[in-house]
């Protein structure tokens, strides 16, 4: 397996330390919280008319709630005897260093304000302050380039998508 | 109806010069998506679906076409030229192509997969044609019982044979059918699982959920990890293979497409299984057993080949049953929803000129393939060079651009984040993402498939197994889960410290 081991730096990868099998039982409580939940929610659904003869809306819910919580109880017997999940790799990742908080925080929220941003400021406008912040965030320092191609880009994808494509995007309240 | 005089007004369609445009601009756009680094066939897909927004359905599905083949095509030049695939369909291409490049031998690998993956693409995409309406037409003698089966058969078969753990894949099922409840129930127009936020009531956009997991999940993931030294890419030249390159090459394309189309036909579809049996074979047939993990160019032709044309088997089951068996075909199950055209047994019947331009498209698509890519290809290697900060945040901006240009809603990108976290945690702790977008996907059409058999039978559940066909459907998913509780056990006694790289492939080059 030399081959794959080549594309890391570091061919240890995460070991499966007790605290980072303490983690994976958050996936457990994330599939029995939903489970929960989709019950609660599920009451509160009525049977309606004329479902007597075929499936009412309640028993589909019903069914998803049960399987998130029988697969949520498989996966923490699983956990327990020793199973783990496999982190994804890929050509860029490097897993040999813990998970950059700042940075998924940071493009998470830029995302999310950016996209409320649109229809105020308009698509060009938003999309650009999300490329320059995600670029500087992910560690670019040309502040020239950085600039030059956060407003190109989001200019040129809105003039494709505008005007020769035809799809609405808006410019903002200008 | 007859195949040839369909396919004959198929490339009438196509051929006009809109829409050989189209099919050009997809298959530029496609490769040049999927050659980036962490941008899989799938994720290509997603980030290029608000391209066909305004265009006419005949027009869309060619120019989706064409980034459909065109996307698996710049994988492949990835994975050759800078090692470790993000997409589990170019692993097996990877191991000798990158082999290959760094023995200095890239262009060869280039153009065995170019090449590969024409013959096997062109091959597999005439059988598409010839079997589609035949399977489309004994479809029709289907039931509503039948067809909920065949949904099931395919959740339990993504999740639990793919993969290297089936109760993940489970696990990612489930997230995945919860997420197609949310919204009005089609018989009752009450509002389910949608916790009083009002835009949940029309349902979470299928784009928004594949765009979500796909896209951002995977920027997300790759930006929490991103490599600080630059990714080492192998320079090769203009793709050429010798003659014996090609002796070597062709009995391996054709095996490949041979392994490939009938499993990307199947419900538990995908590349996985035929490129990694390509793989083997090829190593035991070949005559250069000394060459395998060193550059063998079988290694690079046979799971190449193997791909592309699990990827025209795969568009059986999407056509004739209307049935998604990977990422990319559910991708473009929800491309066709956007248009009304419902793929299924009525397809062909329905909507004739569409499917038929669209089928002889691919077939164009594949020779525009070939006789861009191999001139192109030193280009394509450029793009491996791109500077990572702009290479994700440009994954980022072209996500909210698809996830808002779905609805005009800003509300979508909120949705698009906290999926996108979801995508993130899954990528963590192993959980597929694929059955989850499937289950979003054909969950509703399995309840409605459920509730027409019920309303057929007066609310008898015993009709669900009152076919020969349905029955035969229980026996393999019992099958399927016998297999997937085997492998659960076998994989705790082997080694119960594995953390990572249990997957197949591991197993393979020793």
């Amino acid at each position: 397996m030399e081959h794959l081991t080549a594309a890391r730096p570091d061919p240890s990868g995460p070991q499966p330390s007790r605290r980072a099998g303490l983690s994976e039982f958050g996936v457990v409580g994330l599939l029995a919280g939903l489970g929960v939940l989709v019950l609660i929610e599920t009451r509160q659904i009525s049977d309606g008319l004329g479902t007597m003869r075929t499936l009412s809306p309640r028993v589909a819910p019903y069914f998803v709630a049960g399987f998130l919580l029988v697969v949520a109880a498989l996966l923490a017997l699983d956990i327990a005897r020793g199973g783990r999940g496999e982190q994804e790799s890929g050509e860029d990742v490097d897993l040999s260093h813990g998970i950059e908080w700042r940075t998924l925080l940071g493009l998470a929220a830029l995302v999310a304000g950016a996209g409320q941003l649109i229809p105020l400021i308009g698509f060009p406008a938003a999309g650009a302050l999300l490329f320059f912040g995600a670029s500087r965030l992910l560690g670019s320092r040309r502040l020239v380039l950085d600039l030059v191609v956060s407003i190109v880009v989001p200019v040129v994808a809105f003039l494709v998508f505008t005007e020769a494509l035809g799809i609405y995007l808006p410019i903002g309240r200008a | 109806m007859d195949a040839i005089p369909a396919l004959l007004d198929g490339f009438a369609a196509a051929a006009q010069p809109e829409n050989l445009m189209w099919a050009f601009v997809g298959v530029m756009l496609g490769t040049f998506v999927g050659v980036l680094p962490g941008v899989g066939p799938a994720m290509t897909l997603a980030l290029l679906l608000p391209l066909t927004y305004s265009l006419d359905p005949s027009a869309a599905l060619i120019l989706f076409a064409g980034i459909y083949y065109g996307g698996m095509y710049g994988g492949s030049t990835t994975s050759i030229l800078l090692n470790a695939p993000g997409e589990s369909s170019s692993v097996m291409t990877a191991i000798e192509g990158n082999k290959m490049a760094r023995a200095g031998r890239g262009a060869q690998a280039l153009a065995t997969a170019a090449i590969g993956s024409f013959v096997a693409g062109t091959i597999a995409t005439v059988l598409l044609i010839f079997t589609a309406p035949a399977m489309a037409s004994f479809a029709v003698s289907l039931k509503s019982q039948d067809f909920f089966a065949i949904t099931l058969i395919s959740f339990i078969a993504v999740s639990t044979v793919l993969g290297s753990s089936p109760v993940r894949g489970l696990a990612a099922l489930a997230l995945g059918l919860l997420l197609g409840l949310i919204g009005i129930d089609a018989l009752t127009g009450q509002q389910r699982l949608t916790f009083g936020v009002d835009s949940l009531s029309v349902g979470i956009d299928t784009v928004v959920v594949a765009v979500a997991l796909f896209a951002v999940g995977e920027a997300l993931w790759i930006a929490a990890h991103l490599r600080q030294t630059p990714a080492e890419v192998i320079p090769s030249g203009r793709p050429w293979m010798s003659g014996a390159d090609w002796k070597r090459s062709w009995p391996a394309w054709l095996r490949g497409t041979a392994l490939g189309f009938p499993f990307g036909a199947l419900p538990a579809g995908g590349a996985e299984m035929p490129t990694f049996l390509s793989y083997t074979l090829e190593k035991k047939l070949t005559r250069h057993p000394e060459e395998f993990g060193h550059g063998a160019i079988e290694g690079v032709a046979g799971p190449e080949a193997a791909n592309n044309a699990s990827a025209a088997g795969t568009l059986v089951t999407l056509l004739a049953l209307g049935i998604p068996t990977t990422a990319t075909a559910a991708v473009m199950l929800s491309a066709f929803q956007r248009y009304d055209l419902q793929p299924g047994p009525q397809l062909f019947d329905n909507t004739p000129d569409v499917v038929w331009a669209l089928l002889a498209s691919l077939l164009i698509g594949n020779v525009m393939l070939l006789v861009l890519n191999l001139p192109l290809a030193p280009l394509w290697a450029r793009l491996l060079r791109l500077p990572r900060p702009y290479l994700y945040s440009g994954i980022l901006f072209f996500s909210i651009l698809g996830g808002y240009s779905v609805n005009q809603n800003p509300t979508d990108i909120l949705i698009l984040v906290v999926l996108g976290l979801l995508g993130f945690v899954m990528r963590r702790y192993g959980l597929p993402v694929v059955p989850t977008v499937i289950g979003v996907i054909l969950g509703p059409t399995s309840e409605g498939k459920l509730r027409q058999a019920l309303q057929a039978s007066n609310g008898d559940w015993s009709t669900l197994w009152g076919t020969g066909f349905s029955i035969a459907m229980y026996v393999v998913i019992a099958g399927l889960l016998g297999l997937a509780v085997v492998r659960a056990v076998a994989a705790k006694r082997s080694s119960p410290a594995t953390t990572d790289e249990s997957k197949t492939l591991e197993h393979t080059d020793v």
